[in-house]
């Protein structure tokens, strides 16, 4: 057993180097042909094309941070690597900016409020009600996770309408802004956490025998059904989050090549950033508390 | 091949017809239950925008079933 790993690990070693010597080769031939073309002095922009999407798929894949860890199978010290992507870097700027804006917004509270804290106060009072009219009386434990998560997925939703392009800093292509929510991670994530949630919030308000009671509630044979919603509940909205945010960007990037000189894509953007982003993240936070409801009553 | 597998995604996308027939005739029904009684606007359009959730759905999967073909799984 331990032979035949060491000899796959020799393998993947020889492919590696195989590989690294094909990129080698592929490189010398791409200084080449950019040399070749210097020479004629033709192609100048399709060869400025071909240098950006090189460019990006260097910088975007040498994102990696090497950590240490230890292969099980092998019994030796092995680095693995983690890969941060575009979305990652996009969810970072947006925790940071809406940790500074809430912090900014909270900061000087008092007895008469003023336009500020009018602002701050709608919104926590919006998700307040709408906790305590989906969920029922007990909905003062989840509001603020459901606050958060709306206004999370609000902005990551939007943020594609800035249309901020890639940008150099010291020798980095840092991505744009697009919205992190189209890399079907995140919203994995996110409808991971919810279905955890539910079946948490189920465990604590019915107990164990009510959770169990509860599969055989209307008739016994609702059971495979019942069953089959833990996983459901979450593919769904996953999917659901993450096949309209993604439809959304690639009709905008279509609409964008095909009428960018016609001013066309601002009013597309009225539509599928602003309209659709907002009302995918209530959808989500809605659904959500929808399963809480079904699950705790 | 390759045009074959986009016919397959262009043919899987249909489902986008299903999910509007199905939005169209909520928010038809719905715009009829406000106008009936207007009182009750905010749980129609709580009902409604489930409902929509629920039909757009099917048209997310065949988006999604889409892209798997196109990206050749």
């Amino acid at each position: 057993m331990s032979l035949q790993a060491t000899s796959a690990v020799e393998n993947t070693a020889v492919q590696s180097t195989t590989v690294k010597e094909v990129e080698v080769k592929t490189v010398q031939q791409g200084i080449a042909k950019e040399g070749k073309v210097a020479e004629h002095g033709a192609e100048k922009e399709s060869l400025g094309a071909e240098l950006t999407a090189k460019m990006e798929k260097i910088t975007y894949e040498s994102i990696k941070v090497e950590v240490p860890g230890f292969d099980v199978l092998n019994h030796h010290v092995k680095p693995f690597t983690i890969q941060f992507n575009e979305s990652i870097f996009t969810m970072w700027f947006l925790t940071v900016i809406i940790i500074i804006g809430t912090i900014l917004i909270t900061r000087k509270f008092e007895k008469f409020p003023g336009k500020v804290q009018n602002f701050a106060e709608t919104i926590v009072e919006g998700i307040n009600n709408l906790a305590k009219s989906m969920i029922g009386h007990n909905w003062k434990p989840f509001a603020p996770y459901f606050g958060t998560i709306l206004i999370f997925l609000a902005f990551c939703n939007t943020i594609g309408m800035l249309g901020i392009p890639e940008f150099h800093i010291g020798g980095f292509l840092f991505p744009g802004l697009r919205p992190p929510t189209k890399d079907i991670n995140l919203p994995a994530a996110l409808a991971l956490m919810t279905i955890l949630l539910v079946i948490g919030s189920q465990l604590k308000y019915k107990g164990i025998g009510g959770t169990v009671k509860s599969w055989f509630e209307p008739i016994p044979i609702m059971l495979p059904f019942k069953l089959m919603e833990y996983l459901i509940k979450p593919l769904s909205l996953c999917l659901r989050l993450f096949g309209n945010v993604f439809g959304a960007f690639v009709m905008m990037e279509l609409i964008t090549i095909v009428s960018r000189r016609l001013l066309l894509p601002p009013i597309f953007s009225l539509y599928f950033d602003i309209f659709d982003g907002l009302l995918q993240a209530f959808i989500f936070t809605f659904l959500s508390m929808l399963y809480i409801e079904e699950a705790i009553e | 091949m390759n045009g074959l597998m986009g016919i397959a995604a262009g043919i899987a996308a249909l489902t986008g017809m299903g999910a509007g027939i199905g939005i169209g005739i909520a928010t038809g029904k719905a715009a009829e239950a406000v106008s009936r009684q207007p009182e009750a606007d905010g749980k129609i359009t709580k009902n409604f925008v489930l409902g929509i959730a629920l039909a757009e759905a099917t048209a997310i999967y065949g988006l999604i079933v889409a892209i798997l073909i196109f990206t050749k799984i």
